[in-house]
């Protein structure tokens, strides 16, 4: 086996040894259960929206859309930032990563084996929700309904996609501030500003609609929402409702990824390690 | 002649504006176990990270076994400051993580971690997990680490810090045992002169970032760089002193151990000092040349001075 292969099986090895990751897969069965749990419950709830019933599909495959939802909500997203500011911050904080590095190993390789750990974990997840989300969905839902099975589980790739993304983003941040608490911090803080940014963002493309006049330059800039970082991690819901998603939001899940890797593998290369 | 096991040509690490590291020229050749001494931040550790590549350097090459950057760590088992370990895994488990990372896996990695571990002696205690582990059992499982895929040098920074006198003899004799027994080319990084002396057979000694000293431990007690001798005389002090005041190539500079008086010589040997002490009606009970020690030769080459 090439000496890549072997760092990333220590470093799935040590990642998922790591309490975090095995609380994480724990969440992720809860979540696979709390999908056809909830759509069972709101199912039967004649909830009314604008007026009319709320016309949910109660069937198994959208149950498991549905834990693919709720875990959409920064719930993966946060067990994937705290594991990879953990394998590379928290390991040259701790010293370990100095141990791992005194071997024949480039730095390169080590960052990559990080990344496909936290790649492998993300898979992991998605296969244990789903794994549950069926099981129990089968046993409380009808096993079809109108959303389509095929849908929901190219959903769940994309969701692999959009974690191996963020993934890369976390390891350049922990590679950039090498401290645990600067990196979750930075982080948190991008997250939020750029939600923000969004929004801001959101609101001028309405306005810029209703004006057409406006300079070329500043309508391009306000129709940059979709080539967010947020846009592209959440490119996932599309897919798991059937629709491609936005061209933009993949080709900028495509650019972010590249650049996190980028910005990652040259800081990385250049750190002195403590 | 011996091959030459790491050479550092011309190595330079700068902190800002600070040399820690100054035109460091190294020679260790196969076989030794070098004793790389220097008081605290003479850039021992800035040098032995530089060899390992985990610091970039500013100048300079570093060849081991003749190879050069990763091909050279290849050779390479090392402890760096304090051992670091992943506390929540058994010491086993850290072992295996680390055959992966030196290229080694399946039954071939199996194998490496027992050996290993019976060469330490932590057999018995390999499935606890690190964080229960004591300083010393750490630092055996440190030198367990560095010895998977059988390392021609072991680069060992301050390997006893911190481990009371049997932990530092354990480890004193692990070392000289891997030198002796398994052959293995040895650079030791020690605060403790006596340690160094007892185990290694040549040292250089780094002060503010350079090499001031280097060489076999035998010729650096043997060359005598102060002009000094002293003695220590076990005999009724009155006699003594009373003896010594005739003759002016004995000066007595003060009590020595254990009720011996202190005397310089300058210009007289001890068999003489002797012979002329027994013909004044002195009692001789014990006399103790003064003999220079790493301790000596340190103090000199790093503050200029001879030693007092």
């Amino acid at each position: 086996m090439s000496r890549f292969g072997l760092v990333w099986i220590a470093e799935t090895r040590k990642l998922f040894s790591r309490p975090s990751a095995k609380v994480a897969l724990v969440v992720a069965a809860l979540i696979g259960a709390a999908g056809p749990g909830f759509l069972r419950f709101f199912g039967g709830a004649g909830i009314t929206v604008n007026g009319g019933d709320l016309a949910l599909d109660v069937s198994a495959p959208n149950a498991v859309r549905w834990a693919l939802v709720m875990r959409g909500f920064f719930v993966a997203q946060g067990f994937l930032a705290l594991l990879a500011i953990a394998s590379l911050a928290g390991e040259l904080q701790a010293h370990t990563l100095r141990e791992d590095l005194a071997r024949d190993v480039g730095r390169r390789t080590a960052l990559l084996a990080k990344w496909a750990a936290l790649a492998m974990l993300s898979a992991a997840w998605l296969a244990v929700q789903w794994t549950v989300g069926c099981l129990v969905g089968f046993a409380v839902h009808p096993a079809t309904g109108s959303v389509a099975w095929g849908d929901v589980a190219l959903g769940y790739g994309a969701a692999f996609a959009t974690d191996v993304s963020f993934a890369a983003m976390a390891l350049a941040f922990a590679a950039v501030l090498r401290s645990p608490a600067a990196t979750l911090l930075a982080l948190l803080l991008g997250i939020v500003l750029e939600r923000f940014l969004g929004w801001i963002l959101w609101f001028a493309r309405e306005f810029a609609l209703a004006n057409p006049e406006l300079p070329p330059l500043l309508t391009a800039i306000v129709s940059a929402g979709p080539y967010l970082p947020s846009a592209a991690w959440s490119v996932w819901s599309d897919v798991a409702n059937g629709s491609p998603g936005q061209a933009a939001s993949w080709a900028a899940l495509a650019g972010w990824t590249i650049l996190s890797v980028v910005v990652a593998e040259r800081t990385f290369a250049r750190t002195d390690v403590p | 002649m011996t091959a030459e096991a790491l050479v550092v040509r011309g190595l330079t690490r700068r902190y800002g504006r600070r040399e820690a590291v100054s035109a460091l020229d190294l020679t260790v050749h196969e076989g030794d176990v070098y004793g790389f001494l220097g008081p605290n931040g003479a850039g021992k550790t800035t040098a032995l990270r530089c060899i390992l590549d985990l610091i970039r350097r500013d100048a300079g090459e570093i060849r081991i076994f003749g190879d050069v950057g990763r091909a050279a760590r290849r050779h390479v088992g090392a402890i760096v400051e304090t051992p670091a370990f992943h506390n929540w895994l058994s010491g086993r488990e850290n072992l295996r993580l680390a055959c992966l990372y030196a290229g080694l896996s399946g039954d071939t990695a199996d194998r490496e971690v027992e050996r290993t571990l019976e060469r330490v002696g932590l057999s018995a205690r390999a499935k606890d997990p690190v964080g229960g582990y004591s300083l010393g059992m750490r630092q055996r499982l440190a030198l367990a680490r560095t010895l998977l895929g059988k390392p021609r040098l072991l680069l060992l920074d301050e390997p006893t810090n911190g481990l009371d006198p049997t932990g530092m003899r354990e480890v004193r004799d692990l070392v000289r045992s891997l030198a002796l027994t398994d052959r293995i080319t040895v650079l030791l990084s020690s605060h403790l002169l006596a340690e160094v002396q007892q185990v290694c057979n040549r040292v250089g000694i780094l002060s503010e970032g350079r090499l001031k000293a280097e060489g076999a431990v035998s010729d650096l007690l043997a060359a005598d760089v102060s002009v000094r001798r002293t003695v220590e005389i076990g005999a009724d002090p009155g006699a003594l002193r009373a003896a010594v005041a005739t003759m002016p190539e004995v000066t007595v500079e003060g009590p020595g151990g254990e009720g011996r008086l202190r005397v310089r010589l300058a210009g007289i040997e001890v068999p003489e000092l002797v012979r002329r002490l027994v013909a004044a009606g002195v009692a001789i009970e014990s006399v103790l040349p003064d003999r220079r020690n790493l301790e000596d030769v340190f103090v000199e080459v790093t503050s200029g001075k001879p030693s007092s």
